[in-house]
């Protein structure tokens, strides 16, 4: 192959004929910045990002569709080129929820909010879970100033959350291809392809119809290369950038396919393919059940031995010594595994087999209670022990054996007739030898640590064999297990069962799939509640802001301004705090604005008018004590996301005493702005301001604070700890009445509990009986901000991820 | 006939041993939350109930704060009547089945129970929960008779173990009655407070259904203060209230460091774990405490349930107390049960500060070695700090279970309320009638943070003044014949 020689940036270097000049530049370590172009996808020349400047050729070539020549004299940041990008970005930027990157205060605001919030709608970089990896964020904040001449628009599509595993924001798409050129690439029939043209142009599958229903196989390299938040694992999605990737094997099936574990601290966060290529794809299991199986709630991460009546958590000792007395006192003894075990595993089994002349049951690959053989079953009560590795045994039939050994890696019913019960090892847990598909024997070793005791069941058996004096014999044969077809390109052939256990129970997204759950972990529910609230009305103000108004009259007839309550969408939900926004106590309804912000929000945002909130409780909190403003003329009210809504009964209440009412509101961009009619009808002046200056002014309401906030009697600000933490800096300066309402992390709402303790003026307050007001100037924001994130890690696995068909139609 | 069968039994007890509840053992009990102790079989306890000398004056009735007549219900066991002890039990405590399970009856009943002088009491608390249980698992439990309508209207304030008694009480002697509960489940502190493994919430929620049998009407998530003020319900809506609102408000040390990430109130942290079932996470949305090493501070019940919650949610778990274990306020049935378990009590230890990393998550706390000084008010030996001793725990959560004041919030919505300076209500010790006439109060918001037992017993006793209230008696004459509130 003949060596190039070029020129980029005045610095010579050479490349491979064949090369584009993108790849020549990258190839060379020299950064030219690009969207669509992929390293394993041929050029496609969409984004326009990567356009250059090459002597001899006339206008401005798109990098990554120019074939590198020997000469070539390249620049790539003139300054007509970095206008001519500059503006590229700002048309995508004008459709894509950019505010963050135009911020002005992005670094000081994500100094606070380390983590994206688990929202709703990504209609920002701070909502998106897919900020820390995202390349448009990425190339806009190396590249560009914080201006965008272009106006924005937010198409407020609805995230697509039909199908399972997968959420599809078309508002975040580039159209960049990635997904529809990997699918391509990787599948004889792809699924996804860019429907439609110009400005409704999107990615889908034919028709618009769901990918499930189509030729998608959800092998999920489309969610893996998207380059924004588009499109999004609905699982792994919240818990951040691995720290590190192991490529190993898939256990679930006896092809045992390549594939890469995606670690973050020790806990398994994701999977995916090793390399992009038809031959690494994943099935759905590999790809998006792998890491819901492995680190499933109903994990058995602890030994259990029954010591008299009842099963005791055990040491690996204790078990070992008592499965080792129960084998050795049994004159007849039965062994029921699967077929798809290690050979390490396979080896120990026969050995024990035969050193204990067991009786022994195969269970054919995908076998679960249901297909152990009726003779068995029904024989079970004349052997002297069971030792069964899997969840082979019917309830009823457990019940009736001697002495009974489980191997299993999760808990269910049929362990209470246990005698002894080891949790096994799986997947990245473990490890051993293999056979693949072709026959070629692979290793495999353990990737992570286990999150309990469980050990890999090759070494349990190994001390149990050494325990009971039983030789090591060689000569064992691996069954070949035959696949019923692939489940890499059928759906219909994907594995159904991992130890004898149903993978939908740990995976309800599978159902969509067709595969059905036994019912063993199925929710029992008992409760004494009092009568549900009906919604009167669900109304989405701005993406992820939701009006939600609610039948309660006794509230209605008690609730003054600056109070809030406490709201449960369901028995199993958190109890949430939101302030009142509205009441009317002759029509008995309450209203709130509910900003989607985790799972509460989420499940309280979800519910429908003519559906009901298992618990509204309020009004709470001490009310705002207008008679301190009795002095004042002129108050100056300051509102952020939820508290645009949550400062209107103030400003109502002031009118009516005849204040001079001002408020005004802040939002990321025009967009996310809402209640400004509402607004207007009880302030004397509105005054609007975004942090992208697509509407009203440029900046946040502390500016206008800073600005005339002198000239006030008084302020009350009300919004996110980061603006309320702003606007306490003006406060200071100002050094008049500022007030601010808190909303920290609450169980009670009504002083039982301490969770919302706050520092103000050095001493500790609740924020739910002395509050929510307090002094703006003498809150610790920092300290709010800190017990605020007290839970950000547990949320993520709070998150609903179940979204698919079955959850809707049930 | 009990006269002649005294001297036979008394021979008899002389010889028989008490009769102990099986229990799980302590190494599966601290991976769970089921409930301890497995309850007495028929035949046991009809064993135990033999035991008893059916004393002609029973000191353990005494010793009762709800003046149960414990031979009585005793007697029927021993004859191998369950079902007709329960019915004699239900008449005169609510809640049998609670009583029996986290009463402090080594200090009451069996305290004072003769056999105990010279060998071991009789065991009463088993008994009670197994006559109540053996009801309610067997579906036999009679709904106690209702005195005919009086035409009056009493609201109870709190749907806790006193809110619970003085309803029943009130609801039996004829009355309508209405409760108000400010948490969207009830039961109070039985539901948030005191774990599933000492009490299963079944229990609470069945007593709960059963008060509703009678006819109680419960208002959830209505909180009396911040809806209708007291004062209002009394204008035309009822005729009597009583207040049970508890002592639900945490006391912190004030140390430094007490607001970082991972220091709870012990309400908050039982809370989670029973009330909102953070246990049952992610299925529950409530976030569970995941920590490594969890040290509970404090001495008394609440911290004994707070640091064995803390072992089953699969913590380290140690227990931080100023005094000696022979001041600890808590049933020592219970430090026995968490020691046995795995707390690791640090006695005679005060926190000074809590250690936090960069995050603002704690990452120590600060302790000082404490020696035992001279008696102080309440006739403890006051802790000492012994100079230069400060040592650092490391852990990654602290619960703070140092004692609950009263909520302020019905005193502070109402004018005319008087309260003490430890923020309790001030009743007449007599009638347990508060500064407002008609508006009558017991429990842990007349007497501080105290006992189940002893909030039902003052419950019982305002009960009777409502009655007497009620009928327009005086409310501090001697009981005249004809008043037959009990």
């Amino acid at each position: 192959m003949k060596t190039l020689n070029l020129t980029i940036d005045g610095v010579k270097i050479t490349a491979q004929e064949g090369m584009t000049v993108l790849q020549a530049a990258r190839a060379a370590g020299l950064y030219i910045p690009s969207l669509c172009a992929h390293k394993d996808l041929s050029p496609y020349g969409a984004c326009r990002l990567c356009v250059v400047e090459i002597d001899g050729l006339r206008g401005t070539p798109t990098a990554c569709t120019t074939p590198a020549a020997d000469g070539m004299n390249v620049r790539t940041s003139t300054p007509g080129l970095e206008l001519q990008r500059r503006h590229t970005l700002e048309l995508m930027l004008s459709s894509h929820p950019s505010p963050c990157l135009t911020c002005d205060s992005r670094e000081d605001c994500e100094s606070v909010k380390k983590t994206p919030t688990h929202a709703g709608a990504s209609t920002r970089c701070s909502l998106c879970s897919n900020r820390p990896t995202c390349a448009v964020r990425s190339i806009s904040i190396g590249t560009y100033t914080r201006d965008i001449g272009l106006p924005v628009t937010y198409s407020a599509d609805k995230i697509e959350k039909s199908d399972p595993f997968i959420d599809r924001d078309h508002n975040l798409c580039v159209l960049c291809a990635i997904c529809a050129r990997v699918c391509e690439k990787l599948h004889d029939k792809p699924a996804i392809s860019i429907t439609k043209r110009g400005k409704d142009a999107k990615i889908a599958a034919a028709f618009g119809k769901d990918w499930i229903l189509e030729e998608c196989t959800f092998c999920g390299a489309c969610v893996d290369e998207c380059p924004t938040g588009s499109l999004t694992d609905r699982w792994s999605k919240w818990y951040g950038v691995p720290d590190k990737e192991v490529e190993s094997y898939c256990q679930f099936c006896p092809k045992r396919c390549k594939i890469s574990l995606k670690i973050k601290n020790g806990k398994l966060i994701s999977t995916g393919m090793v390399s992009l290529d038809k031959e690494s794809t994943l099935c759905a299991i590999g790809r998006f059940a792998y890491p819901q199986v492995f680190n499933s709630r109903y994990r058995l991460t602890r030994p259990y031995v029954k010591m008299g009546a009842e099963m005791t958590p055990a040491t690996w000792q204790e078990t070992i010594d008592s499965t080792a007395d129960i084998l050795s006192s049994a004159k007849k003894l039965l062994v029921i595994a699967g077929e798809n075990l290690s050979d390490e595993t396979r080896s120990g089994i026969c050995d024990l087999v035969k050193g204990l002349k067991a009786e022994f049951v195969e269970m054919p690959y995908g076998s679960t209670a249901k297909d152990l053989p009726k003779s068995t079953a029904e024989k079970i009560s004349e052997f002297d022990a069971v030792f069964c590795f899997g969840n082979y045994l019917a309830p009823d039939t457990a019940k009736n054996a001697k002495k009974l050994i489980i191997v299993d890696f999760a808990k269910n019913s049929v362990h209470k007739s246990a005698d002894v019960l080891i949790p096994a090892a799986i997947l990245a847990e473990t490890g051993g030898t293999f056979e693949d598909e072709n026959g070629v024997k692979i290793c495999i070793s353990p990737a992570v640590k286990p999150s309990g005791m469980q050990r890999p069941v090759a070494g349990v058996l190994a001390d149990l064999l050494m325990k009971l004096n039983l030789p090591h014999e060689s000569g064992f044969k691996a069954p070949k297990i035959e696949l019923g077809g692939d489940p890499k390109k059928d759906k219909k052939a994907l594995p159904r069962v991992i130890y004898g256990n149903i993978i939908a129970d740990f995976v309800p997204d599978l159902r969509d799939f067709g595969q059905e759950q036994s019912g063993e972990y199925a929710p029992k529910k008992s409760d004494l509640m009092g009568e549900p609230y009906e919604i009167l009305e669900n109304k989405l103000l701005a993406p992820n802001f939701h009006m939600l108004k609610i039948k309660a009259p006794d509230m209605a007839k008690y609730a003054k301004p600056g109070q809030f309550a406490i709201l449960m969408a369901d028995s199993h939900s958190e109890r949430s705090p939101f302030t009142i926004a509205d009441w009317n106590a002759d029509e008995g309804w309450v209203k709130f604005v509910i900003e989607e912000v985790g799972r509460s929000s989420s499940e309280l945002g979800s519910k429908k008018a003519g559906e009901f909130l298992a618990t509204v409780s309020g009004p709470l909190g001490t009310p705002l004590d207008f008679s301190q403003f009795e002095s004042a003329n002129s108050i100056l009210l300051l509102g952020g996301c939820y508290g645009i809504a949550a400062i209107y009964p103030l400003a109502r209440e002031f009118k009516r005493m005849g204040k001079r009412v001002v408020a005004a509101i802040e939002a990321s961009s025009a967009y996310l702005l809402y209640n400004k009619e509402q607004l207007m009808e009880v302030a004397d002046e509105l005054i609007i301001k975004t942090r992208d200056g697509t509407e009203g002014t440029r900046g946040g309401v502390s500016d206008v604070y800073a600005q005339i906030g002198a000239n006030f009697d008084a302020a009350i600000a009300i919004g996110c700890v980061f603006m309320m933490k702003q606007n306490s800096r003006v406060a200071k300066e100002i050094g008049k009445k500022s007030l601010c309402a808190l909303n920290p992390i609450m169980v009670d709402g009504t002083g039982m509990c301490g969770a919302c303790r706050v520092s103000v003026g050095g001493e500790t307050k609740f924020a739910c009986v002395h509050g929510p007001f307090f002094d703006l100037d003498k809150v610790d924001f920092d300290e709010l901000a800190k017990r605020r994130s007290a839970y950000s890690v547990l949320e993520v696995d709070a998150m609903p991820r179940h979204e698919g068909k079955c959850h809707h139609h049930k | 006939m009990s006269e002649n069968q005294n001297p036979e039994r008394k021979l008899k007890a002389s010889g028989l041993p008490r009769h102990d509840m099986p229990e799980q053992s302590p190494r599966k009990r601290a991976a769970n939350f089921e409930e301890v102790p497995y309850g007495f079989s028929l035949q046991t306890a009809m064993d135990e109930a033999s035991r008893c000398l059916q004393c002609k004056k029973p000191r353990c009735m005494g010793a009762c704060p709800v003046h149960i007549n414990i031979p009585e219900f005793i007697a029927e066991i021993s004859k191998g009547d369950p079902v007709a002890a329960a019915a004699k039990l239900k008449t005169q405590t609510a809640l049998p089945a609670v009583c029996g399970r986290v009463c402090p009856q080594e200090t009451q009943c069996e305290g004072s129970c003769v056999l105990g002088i010279k060998g071991k009491p009789v065991a009463i608390g088993s008994l009670e929960r197994f006559a109540a249980d053996y009801v309610r698992l067997n579906n036999l439990e009679e709904t106690p008779q209702k005195a005919p309508d009086t035409g009056k209207r009493v609201a109870i304030i709190g749907c806790g173990p006193a809110g619970i008694t003085a309803a029943s009480e009130l609801a039996l002697a004829g009355h309508e009655v209405e409760i108000f509960e400010g948490l969207h489940y009830p039961g109070g502190v039985l539901m948030y407070g005191i774990p599933e493994f000492r009490l299963p919430k079944e229990i609470v929620t069945h007593e709960v259904e059963g008060l509703k049998k009678l006819g109680v009407k419960i208002h959830l998530n209505y909180l009396i203060g911040q809806m209708q003020p007291l004062g209002e319900l009394l204008k035309d809506q009822f005729d009597a209230v009583f207040i049970g609102s508890g002592a639900g408000l945490p006391i912190f040390m004030g140390i430094e460091g007490e607001n970082s990430v991972g220091v709870y109130s012990a309400n908050e942290f039982l809370t989670r774990y029973n009330l909102m079932k953070a246990y049952d996470f992610p299925n529950f949305a409530t976030t569970p405490i995941r920590a490594k090493h969890i040290v509970t501070v404090g001495g008394g019940n609440v911290a004994m349930d707070s640091s064995r919650t803390a072992l089953r949610a699969g913590a380290k778990s140690t227990l931080v107390y100023r005094r000696a274990r022979e001041q600890m306020p808590a049933r020592k049935e219970e430090v026995h049960h968490a020691e046995q378990e795995g707390v690791n009590l640090c006695l005679l230890t005060n926190p000074k500060r809590v250690l936090a990393d960069e995050n603002g998550r704690v990452r120590a706390i600060v302790c000082a070695k404490m020696e035992l000084g001279e008696p102080d008010a309440s006739g403890r030996r006051s802790p000492v700090e012994i100079p230069g001793s400060e040592f650092e725990i490391e852990c990654d959560a602290v619960v703070i279970a140092i004692g609950n004041r009263p909520n302020p919030l019905i005193p502070m919505t109402t004018s005319g309320l008087k309260t003490t300076k430890k923020g309790t209500l001030e009743v007449d010790p007599d009638t347990l009638q508060t500064s407002m006439e008609g508006v009558f109060a017991g429990g842990d918001v007349v007497s501080g943070a105290a006992t189940v037992i002893s909030a039902m017993g003052q419950a019982k006793k305002a009960a009777a003044s409502i009655n007497k209230f009620l009928k327009g008696e005086p409310l501090k004459e001697p009981p005249a014949s004809e008043s037959a509130c009990a």
